[in-house]
């Protein structure tokens, strides 16, 4: 059994009219890649303030590796590195000394790390604090982050300002961290980079968890969207009506619930020339049904986190609980 | 103690340190220049033709001697206010700054406790204090010296600084404690600057005539005894204790609140 390094349990911080976080359980193991997702003022930050100690708990406790945040800031310190949502450094000093400071206030002897750090994210200069762009600040923060090899980092929204080059590479330093078993909880509310990263995903809705999920059950429930399309609107059309009778043309666009007479295959949206269906499951009877109706193009991608937890990010209900637990 | 924390600290002050400095000494250069026996009768004479004006600048009392002098036309104003102003800057640098742009978090995610940065911060404080009352009492005592070889009360002068020098710390204290309270940088200066701001206001109006002498009771600058000290009275060291021990409560306050309290960084 592996240790759990970040424990929250039943962690209230109540800032009146509906806002703060209430009663949120959260448990991270060991070695374990932590997202954290939610759109803006969900309650992500207010989170990470708390395994930060800065802030208090109303209720409940927030712990990491067994001792108290806000008690034992200093002691939990030593084996944790943390990126801000907005990290800001000291504007009269430039990239280099202001590493060189945080790694004097946290006592580092060795500055093998932050080399390797900046290699990877590409910086032989970093240049003063008060002209760098966010992307480059973002990057600053990070290498402060990791630079002292912690067994736990706590990072809040860490590729905002990243271009898609330095998301990569932070995908790269994020997957070398977890085989050197480092437990990492990150919030973000972009769902690819979770996607490949994170083993286990909590979802915070208006303070509150919504759902706790686990990457790869979810992978193996992904359902895949096709797009098919066809010479004309008419053909397109002519397919739907084979495939789903009851399909509503005249909207054209349904809510992909309802299964097709193919087992696992549901009509999304049929639009002009094309049609995009969610196919579960082996996809044998579909294609048989698309060669025969003289489809021109298909296209396959994975459904995205995004297009899963879209409902959770509706303001009125919450998402179907438990169901990919 | 987080010595690179220190070491942040004096190059975060080091220019306005500088330049205070160099104002403080140009004044105690030029004071102490226009040092002269005769020159005392006309600024006497002024106070007795408009004692309010005089009195409101600090500027009471007879000088027959260079300390007198000095403590008349120095210690009533310019070593009041300058001081104040590096205390209330310096806390802003040390503290306010961190807490406001939230910088205070990258200090707070290093292994060191609130209560080591909070004392490193005090620290700071501190030393700047004495490192700027320290050079002004040299400058001072090299200038009498050029310029007035054996007029000066050497001991009289120390001693005048050292409960300036206490003063300064119990300004620094009241700052100190606002800094630790407040999130934001105007709500800071409202209290860390405002509250010895409005001391010193309070002073200036004591100072002008005896129905408003009552409001002495009532500013933290009554408790500077520089007439004392300059006339060679008894009794000195209970103020400087006074000021001593306001000073350190009001940093073990501030420490302790800023220890327990919650941070929106």
């Amino acid at each position: 059994m592996k240790n759990t390094v970040i424990e929250l349990s039943d962690l209230t911080k109540d800032f009146g009219n509906h806002r703060g976080i209430f009663d949120v359980n959260l448990s991270v193991e060991e070695g374990e890649v932590f997202g954290y997702l939610g759109p803006n003022g969900a309650g992500k930050t207010t989170t990470i303030r708390h395994l930060m100690g800065f802030l208090r708990p109303d209720a409940g406790e927030c712990r990491m590796f067994g001792q108290d945040c806000f008690t034992n800031a200093a002691q939990i310190g030593e084996k944790r590195g943390y990126l801000a949502g907005e990290p800001v450094f000291f504007s009269d000093l430039t990239g280099e000394q202001y590493l060189e400071f945080t790694a004097g206030l946290r006592r580092m002897k060795s500055r093998k790390r932050m080399h390797e750090l900046m290699e990877l994210f590409e910086i032989s200069r970093f240049g003063p604090v008060h002209k760098m762009s966010k992307g480059m600040r973002q990057k600053l923060g990070l290498i402060c982050a990791f630079m002292d090899g912690p067994e736990a980092v706590i990072l809040d929204e860490p590729t905002s300002g990243l271009d898609p080059l330095m998301q990569g590479r932070f995908v790269e330093l994020i997957l070398e961290e977890k085989k050197k078993g480092t437990t990492i909880l990150m919030s973000s509310h972009l769902f690819e980079e979770v996607e490949k990263t994170c083993d286990r995903a909590a979802i915070i809705r208006e303070g509150e968890i919504a759902d706790t999920l686990d990457m790869r059950k979810l992978a193996a429930k992904r359902k895949k969207i096709y797009t098919a399309k066809f010479t004309d609107a008419e053909a397109a059309k002519g397919f739907v009506r084979r495939l789903d009778p009851s399909w509503d043309m005249r909207t054209a666009d349904g809510p992909g619930q309802k299964e097709a007479g193919i087992p696992g295959v549901s009509v999304i949206r049929c639009l002009e020339n094309q049609v995009e269906l969610t196919v579960f499951g082996p996809p044998a009877a579909l294609l048989k049904m698309l060669s025969e109706a003289n489809v021109a193009d298909l296209s396959v991608r994975a459904e995205s986190l995004e297009e899963l937890f879209l409902q959770y990010y509706d303001t009125g209900e919450h998402g179907p609980k438990g169901e990919n637990r | 103690m987080m010595i690179p924390l220190l070491k942040r600290d004096f190059t975060a002050c080091i220019r306005i340190f500088l330049i205070l400095f160099a104002v403080i000494c140009m004044y105690t250069v030029i004071i102490i220049y226009l040092y002269d026996p005769e020159f005392a009768h006309i600024l006497n004479d002024y106070q007795e033709l408009l004692p309010d004006l005089m009195a409101a600048m600090g500027m009471t009392g007879a000088a027959t001697n260079l300390l007198e002098w000095i403590q008349v036309y120095l210690y009533g104003f310019v070593m009041l206010l300058l001081p104040m102003v590096f205390a209330v800057i310096l806390m802003q640098k040390l503290l306010t700054g961190y807490i406001d742009s939230g910088a205070m978090a990258n200090l707070l995610a290093t292994p060191n406790s609130r209560r080591q940065i909070i004392r490193t911060q005090a620290a700071a404080a501190v030393l700047w204090m004495a490192v700027l009352m320290g050079a002004v009492t040299l400058v001072g005592i090299i200038s009498a010296g050029a310029l007035f070889p054996g007029e000066l009360d050497l001991a009289g002068y120390i001693n005048l600084n050292a409960s300036t020098f206490l003063l300064q710390l119990l300004i620094c204290g009241i700052a100190y404690a606002a800094a630790c309270m407040c999130s934001e940088s105007r709500q800071y200066y409202l209290f860390g600057a405002g509250l010895p701001v409005l001391f010193f206001l309070i002073q200036a109006i004591a100072n002008m005539g005896e129905k408003l002498e009552w409001l002495k009771f009532f500013t933290i600058f009554t408790l500077l005894p520089c007439n004392r000290i300059a006339q060679g009275v008894e009794g000195v060291w209970q103020y400087n204790l006074a000021m001593a021990a306001g000073a350190a409560a009001l940093f073990a306050f501030g420490s302790i609140w800023f220890e327990k309290r919650e941070l929106y960084i």
